[in-house]
């Protein structure tokens, strides 16, 4: 089918249907999850051979497992004899996937291991022409898992682009350099567009509003904000990356939160120290900087934000319907931080976040009443021209303060040229 | 499991009973009064996960507590705007008295249904109160609750559980 995208997208602003068309849902599984590096996991999650857990690309059933060599794999969950899903566990170790419906066994390669009474099919069955289907092309950056369902196009890294470096600047808050992904999921849903979440994952807007409730509590208690008394985002950027990404970047107006408040503590000022030996100071410093959260949020376009605000987590934007979504939250551990400092940040992490968390809650709330209300035939457009004439160029980016829809207008324009090819 | 004990039973169901009741009518700081003040009120996202360290839908100290009815009566909580109308039903109620430190631990089932702009959820699950006398009171130690959906996606649960 052909979508009228310039009636759609403009620079802008988007049409009301880019949330609510189920013709134009269907078109974005088959344009975008099909045909671009989505992300469906961490390597850390299935750390030993054997290991597994299942995932969704798109809407699609898939398998992510470690064979007995250590090498992933990603394979759609469906039985390629009579299609029935072979794994039925959220994560796990096994030897085998066995399908319930006629017994067919896969290795934990996807080869097809064992047909039941086999002489049936004759003599030109071949087995190994019927192991678990693959996802075309698999490959992983600093741990993260992507697939990408079409053989051909970009690689990762160029899809990546200049995210890499944040990627990189994420994982780069623990000393080893590396993450682990193994503190648990909360898992929620919301009567919203997956965009919604796109959307919000880089409107450093609407925090000092609907998350107001937040800041008071902080207050409360005698800490300082997040962002709060940041006027307008001002002290924080927004700044497009290649291919829709995007980075919302709290440093500057953050300071040396995280340092300041940790070098306070027993704990804390014990592993400065130490860090210090290692690295030295400035290292040290950015490092015990990060344990709180890493002072930014990286939006990898279109279903992965790695989320640096109270706490450092992993985001995953899995879209079920046009208006129905799942999001998955996991904490991330830092490697070689020390555990007391790891629990600070995830109690900040499990009072924000989740079903009931302080802010996540009403994210929810909000994205089901933007659902709702733009189910109005008579308003067609959804208004993203804040601070469209303030932004500035960089090279291949733009920049402007955090509150600017800046990253959104990236988004979409990136989200047309994929629904147009 | 002690039931030899049909007062101490009896007594613990009222304590429950009276709980659910200003959960249901919104009168949350005389809910609070009922926790001693290091309770903790706990959901866990899996079971037998570690809430130092593993998700929790969430894991509240008396302060944290005390927040969470500041928000839902000041916030502004938008995701309780308009709020849940809540009612709860609580069965199965069975308490064991620890020899050691008087604490009693109370198992119980809940059905709690939830109804906001005109749609109803039902939450389902246990819960597991433990008990120490204040004075002359009970109060609440731990309040943890164990949602039988609580590894599935998730809206919110912005209301008390």
């Amino acid at each position: 089918m052909t979508i009228a995208l310039d009636d759609l997208v403009q620079a802008d602003r988007v049409h009301r249907r880019v949330y609510t068309d189920s013709t134009i849902f269907a078109e974005e599984m088959r344009r975008i999850f099909r045909r671009t590096w989505v992300y469906v996991g961490h390597e850390t999650e299935i750390p030993k051979a054997g290991d597994f857990r299942t995932a969704s690309l798109g809407r699609q059933p898939i398998i992510l497992s470690r064979d007995e060599s250590g090498k992933i794999h990603v394979m759609y969950n469906r039985c390629r004899h009579r299609g029935a899903t072979v794994c039925q566990e959220k994560r796990g170790n096994s030897r085998f996937f066995q399908c319930a419906y006629h017994g067919w066994t896969y290795a934990m390669d996807g080869e097809l291991a064992v047909v039941t009474w086999p002489e049936g099919y004759g003599a030109g069955f071949n087995a190994r022409d019927y192991g678990l289907a693959h996802v075309a092309r698999v490959a992983s950056y600093r741990g993260f898992i992507f697939v990408n369902a079409s053989p051909d196009g970009p690689g990762l890294d160029e899809h990546l682009g200049n995210a890499r470096q944040w990627i990189d600047a994420f994982v780069e808050s623990s000393p080893q350099g590396a993450i682990t992904v193994a503190n648990g999921t909360h898992t929620v849903t919301y009567k919203g567009n997956w965009k919604l979440q796109t959307d919000n994952g880089v409107d450093g807007y609407h925090a000092s509003f609907l998350h107001r409730s937040y800041f008071k509590i902080r207050k409360r208690r005698g800490q300082g904000g997040v962002t709060s008394g940041d006027r307008e985002g001002m002290g924080s950027k927004i700044r497009t990356l290649d291919n829709g990404h995007a980075v919302l970047d709290r440093r500057e107006s953050a300071g040396d939160a995280g340092y300041r408040q940790l070098k306070e503590t027993a704990a804390g000022a014990k592993y400065l120290a130490a860090l210090e030996v290692r690295f030295g100071p400035e290292r040290a410093r950015q490092i015990l900087n990060g344990v709180l959260d890493c002072g930014f949020n990286l939006m990898v376009y279109p279903n992965l934000h790695l989320v640096g605000v109270a706490g450092n987590h992993i985001r995953n934007i899995i879209p079920v319907a046009v208006d129905e979504t799942v999001l998955t939250f996991q904490p991330v551990t830092l490697n070689e931080v020390p555990d007391d400092l790891y629990q600070t940040a995830h109690q900040m992490y499990v009072e924000f976040f989740g079903p009931a968390g302080f802010g996540q809650s009403d994210d929810s709330e909000i994205f089901a009443r933007v659902q709702e209300g733009l189910q109005v035939e008579d308003v067609d457009w959804v208004l993203l021209s804040r601070g469209l004439d303030r932004e500035k160029v960089d090279g291949a980016s733009v920049y402007s303060y955090s509150s600017d829809e800046t990253a959104m207008r990236a988004q979409y324009a990136r989200w047309k040229r994929y629904m147009a090819a | 499991v002690n039931d030899r004990n049909p007062a101490l039973v009896h007594e613990i169901e009222q304590l429950l009973f009276h709980e659910a009741q200003l959960l249901d009518e919104r009168r949350f700081s005389e809910w609070l009064q009922l926790f001693t003040e290091d309770a903790r009120y706990w959901c866990p996202a899996e079971d037998n996960a570690d809430p130092l360290r593993q998700v929790s839908i969430f894991y509240d100290d008396a302060a944290r507590m005390a927040e969470r009815v500041f928000r839902l009566e000041q916030g502004p909580a938008f995701a309780q705007d308009p709020p849940s109308k809540t009612r709860r039903l609580i069965t199965n109620v069975q308490c064991a008295q620890s020899d050691e430190d008087g604490l009693v631990i109370a198992h119980s089932n809940f059905m709690l249904a939830a109804v906001r702009r005109d749609r109803q959820d039902v939450w389902v699950g246990h819960y597991e109160h433990r008990l120490r006398t204040v004075g002359n009171t009970w109060r609440v130690a731990l309040k943890k609750v164990s949602l039988i959906n609580s590894g599935a996606p998730l809206g919110t649960l912005a209301f008390l559980l």
